[in-house]
């Protein structure tokens, strides 16, 4: 009798051992992996392509097997770009859908409420689809993937001061946590490397649907250039707003307008509007975009090859890469090593990704200026390297 | 007998456990002047109502001429030739004098909302008739020079000759009145009883008038039917019903002092 | 500065033309019959879809699209009030105010899952480009916004004062009891009240999407509407246009001496001012009790 007690005491043991040991979301065939995204609001736009993008990788990825013999299951919700709602999707994904990581959760200010829930669940947050600096250095489960908003508005801030000479420079923002993140920065490069500050800086909410009060500020502060830390909506209107009053001075922003979005409502008012690129355009050449290519036509049929589908691709892209190294025994730790063991690795389109130990910023920091020019983004510059740059 | 203009043939009119109107049996012969009278809650007004599709009655029927009218829309109802006042004046409160008159012409213009909009030439003729039938009315009942005016700034007296104008803008066969004198004084209410015999000659109308004021009541009328309690106790001329104990037991109370002036 | 400020004015008066069209539609028929339609905005965002339909899938000249999605809106109205309103038109004022909830999400989604998300850019005839008059600059979008706008309100107060049907539609308002004792069908008077209010809805999406560009959620500036139609009194038609207008210049003053978060809650701080001085709203009757 005692001995039978200690065996089914041991089984016990061992059994819960056991349960600890296998990750949510990783069984023998599949892995489960969640999204937060904005699929019906204000940035739909982005939220729907980056889904289709990811989808189109783990598709392909599936087709042939999967990873190590596990098949990738991608579970998306709809967090209109509202932070309560992202919460909500996060709970219900960690606790009820029992995802192995979160991937490409969408927005700066939705992706920033889930923050700490996923910290505290030590759930990786892996590639948020946001490029706020935060993401860089908020330790080991949050991991970001392309130059930030702060770094590119550091390249966007020294190309107006020394190559276009342009001393007056005023900022227009979102007032969140995006638009902050790069208007910040820019405050700080423009103080330590130039030793100017911004001629105005004024800010919009993401419910506004009137710029014509921000377009009379941003004229009477005389600004030459405006730097836009906005999304596709904005630029476009407040080009608009800014014509209007006879004021034309040159729009920058950093990569969430480089989308062809921002022409299709823009029009002639968005010619000449200036960009960052952090990736390559999804036209370019290389093996890598022939495959992202050939994918989006085979699993996405009915949208168009956009810089913000090849977001998610890439996003999708970097993932099955780290799956593969981190081999058949995956745990949150074992892929969250294998993203950190990726280090110039190039997917096929010339440029590099690399992690290790506090970077956490995944593609070499690769950043490039577009225009619109004839109604396209053309490239105006070739790859950078951007200089990290602190909100200080 | 000549032909009933309304018959009203053996109503009931339940509220819950309340039965307003029990049993009620009536006709009115076209062209008189017809009383109906009782105290209060007797279910004169709910009478009132189920003739105009207000209510909609237990059981019974409603005749109106040649139609069967129970169950009517109110608009429907108005259609065929009924007309009604309030006992608590219903008018358009912020229309003018003359607006008020024109609703009720609403339903006699041939017209649609867009040939209306357009302003079309016949359209135009149509409302130039209509408008002066309008101010004929007013004219008639003494109104004319405050057309201008929101109904609401009259007095009570002339509130109530709007109603009627409003009514008989209707062009009714039938006109119901439920106690036009309640609020007027003695000369006003005299006045009224003038202005209803000249209207029943001008307008060829048969009137069913509820009426607290008995003065009034037995100067005008040829027929009388009294309730009580929802019950039909007596029917004849003015001198009948007066005598009939019956309604002197029924109002026995009320014309000591109680009754509404 | 005056000049800056002037033309602040006027695209502030802009915008607040279509919060006046809407609010307008919001009065109308809580007027008629006692109800507050939340799905006044859906009315806004539709329209803007029929108008892209017309206007891109099909290829229809602007001119016609206008009418055409005007009429079409105005039938959605009638077929919102026949399927949602009038089976329901016994049932507690509060039931009838959640159904129309429930329509404006059935309408937000269907429109939804048909276009997507995505925000599409609606064309218009009214160009952006700057006009100057005097010291005061616009464009003739904002020109184009006022001037329709107004247009649809002179003929809103003509077919009212003036028209049969407009004056048996107000004495409906007044009271419905008296209205049918005239003959007037207050059905009738219903379903026309839910066309005209969404037709000038209607006529408020093919103004204000152009603008602020087309998407399911377009509806949402009904809200801001509403809160223009409670500051003018809300069943004031007169305060509804006021009041609509007002929101539109204070907010565009707000954003331009304070900030963005000033400028969002600007409308509600004028709204609590207003309603604090004058419970009534700017031109709303003080309640009157009916006998
Ligand atoms: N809608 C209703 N719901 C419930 N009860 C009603 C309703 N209408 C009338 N009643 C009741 O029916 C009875 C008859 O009312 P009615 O108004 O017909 O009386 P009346 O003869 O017109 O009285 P008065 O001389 O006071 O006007 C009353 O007891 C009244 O309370
Ligand atoms: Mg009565």
């Amino acid at each position: 009798m005692k001995r039978l007690l200690t065996i089914v005491g041991l089984l016990v043991l061992l059994g819960g051992v056991a349960v600890c040991a296998a990750e949510d979301g990783v069984t023998d065939k599949e892995v489960v992996i969640g999204a937060g995204l904005d699929l019906t609001g204000a940035v739909a736009n982005w939220g729907v392509n980056i889904k289709a993008g990811m989808d189109a990788v783990f598709s392909r990825v599936n087709a042939a097997g999967g990873v190590h013999g596990r098949k990738i299951r991608l579970i998306a919700y709809d967090h209109v770009y509202q932070p309560p709602k992202a919460v909500t999707n996060a709970k219900r994904l960690v606790e009820r859908d029992k995802i192995f990581v979160m991937m490409g959760h969408l927005g700066t200010p939705t992706t920033k409420a889930v923050m700490d829930y996923l910290q505290d669940k030590q759930v990786p947050n892996i590639f948020p689809a946001t490029l706020a600096s935060i993401w860089t250095n908020s330790g080991k489960y949050h991991v970001g993937d392309l130059a930030t908003y702060a770094d590119q508005t550091g390249l966007i801030v020294d190309y107006l001061v020394k190559e276009r000479k342009i001393r007056k420079i005023a900022s227009f923002y979102q007032d969140d946590e995006y638009g902050l993140d790069g208007h910040l920065a820019g405050k700080a490069r423009l103080k330590h490397t130039h030793d100017l500050a911004y001629v105005a800086e004024v800010d919009y909410k993401r419910a506004d649907i009137d710029f014509s009060s921000q377009a009379a500020k941003l004229k009477e502060s005389g600004a030459d250039a405006v730097i836009v830390q906005a999304v596709y909506r904005e630029p476009p209107r407040l080009a608009e707003q800014c014509h209007a009053i006879g004021y034309n001075p040159v729009f920058i922003g950093p990569s969430p307008i480089v989308v062809a979005k921002t022409i299709e409502l823009g029009g002639k008012h968005v010619e000449g509007l200036m960009g960052v690129e952090v990736y390559p355009l999804p036209t370019d050449p290389g093996a890598f975009l022939d495959q992202y290519r050939a994918d989006m036509a085979k699993y996405a049929p009915s949208l168009p090859i956009d810089t913000t589908n090849l977001y998610g691709y890439q996003k999708a892209a970097v993932f099955v890469e780290a799956m593969q190294r981190a081999g058949r025994n995956l745990t949150r730790d074992s892929v969250l090593k294998a993203i950190e063991s990726i280090k110039d690795w190039d997917p096929g389109w010339g440029l590099k990704y690399g992690y290790g130990g506090d970077n956490r910023r995944g593609m070499s920091n690769a950043g490039r200026l577009v225009t619109v020019k004839d109604g396209k983004w053309i490239k105006v510059g070739d790859w950078m390297e951007l200089k990290e740059v602190g909100r200080k | 007998m000549a032909a009933a203009c309304l018959s009203v043939d053996d109503l009931c009119v339940n509220f819950g456990g309340l039965r307003a109107v029990d049993h009620v049996s009536f006709a009115i012969e076209s062209g008189r002047i017809h009383g109906l009278i009782g105290p209060n809650g007797a279910g004169k007004t709910t009478i009132f109502n189920c003739v105009t599709g207000f209510y909609r009655p237990t059981s019974g029927r409603v005749r109106f001429l040649e139609h069967d009218i129970t169950g009517f829309r109110p608009d429907q109802v108005a259609k065929l030739g009924i007309a009604r006042t309030f006992q608590n004046v219903q008018l358009f409160a912020s229309l003018s004098v003359l607006d008020n008159v024109l609703v009720a012409k609403h339903g006699h213009m041939r017209t649609g909302v867009l040939a209306e909009g357009l302003g079309l030439p016949f359209v135009r003729k149509q409302e130039h008739a209509v408008r002066d039938t309008a101010f004929g009315l007013l004219d008639f009942l003494g109104l004319a020079d405050l057309h201008r005016k929101p109904a609401a700034s009259l007095p009570l007296g002339h509130q109530k000759r709007l109603e009627l104008a409003r009514a008989l803008a209707l062009e009714p066969k039938l006109l119901l009145l439920d106690e036009p004198a309640s609020g007027l004084n003695t000369s006003e209410t005299q006045a009224l009883g003038e202005m209803l015999g000249r209207v029943r000659e001008r307008f060829a109308l048969t009137v069913l008038l509820v009426e607290h004021d008995m003065g009034l009541v037995m100067n005008v009328t040829d027929v009388i039917t009294v309730l009580n309690f929802g019950r039909k106790i007596a029917e004849g001329t003015p001198k009948d019903v007066q005598n009939d104990p019956e309604v002197i037991k029924a109002y026995l109370g009320e014309t000591a002092g109680a009754g509404r002036g | 500065m005056t000049e800056i400020l002037s033309s602040q004015v006027v695209s502030g008066l802009a915008t607040g033309c279509v919060y006046a069209l809407i609010a307008l539609g919001f009065v109308l028929i809580f007027k008629a019959t006692d109800v507050v339609n939340f799905a006044q905005g859906e009315f806004v965002m539709v329209s803007g879809f029929i108008s892209y339909t017309l206007l891109i899938g099909l290829g229809i000249h602007y001119g016609l699209v206008l009418l055409a999605t005007i009429v079409l809106s105005g039938v959605m109205g009638v077929v919102l009030e026949r399927v949602v309103v009038r089976p329901i038109m016994d049932a507690p004022i509060f039931s009838i105010v959640i159904a129309t909830i429930g329509a404006s999400i059935v309408l937000r989604s269907s429109a939804g899952i048909l276009y997507g998300y995505d925000v599409l850019p609606l064309p218009t005839i009214f160009s952006k480009d700057p006009i100057r008059v005097g010291f005061v600059q616009f464009t003739a979008m904002d020109a184009g916004v006022i001037g329709f706008s107004l247009v649809i309100m002179v003929a809103l107060y003509l077919f009212f004062k003036l028209t049969r049907t407009g004056t048996a539609m107000r004495a409906t308002a007044q009271s419905q009891t008296a209205a049918r004792l005239m003959g007037v069908s207050v059905t009738r008077i219903f379903s026309l009240t839910w066309a005209i209010s969404a037709a000038i809805g209607g006529v408020a999406g093919v103004l204000i999407a152009p603008i602020i560009y087309l998407d399911p959620n377009l509806g949402f500036i009904g809200v801001k509407a509403f809160a223009g139609a409670i500051l003018g009194g809300f069943g004031s038609i007169p305060g509804a246009i006021v009041g609509g207008m007002l929101l539109g210049v204070i907010e565009n003053l707000s954003g331009y001496f304070f900030n963005a978060g000033i400028k969002q809650v600007s409308t509600y701080i004028l709204l609590i001012l207003v309603l604090v001085i004058r419970p009534a709203g700017l031109f709303g009757a003080a309640p009157i009790r009916k006998v």
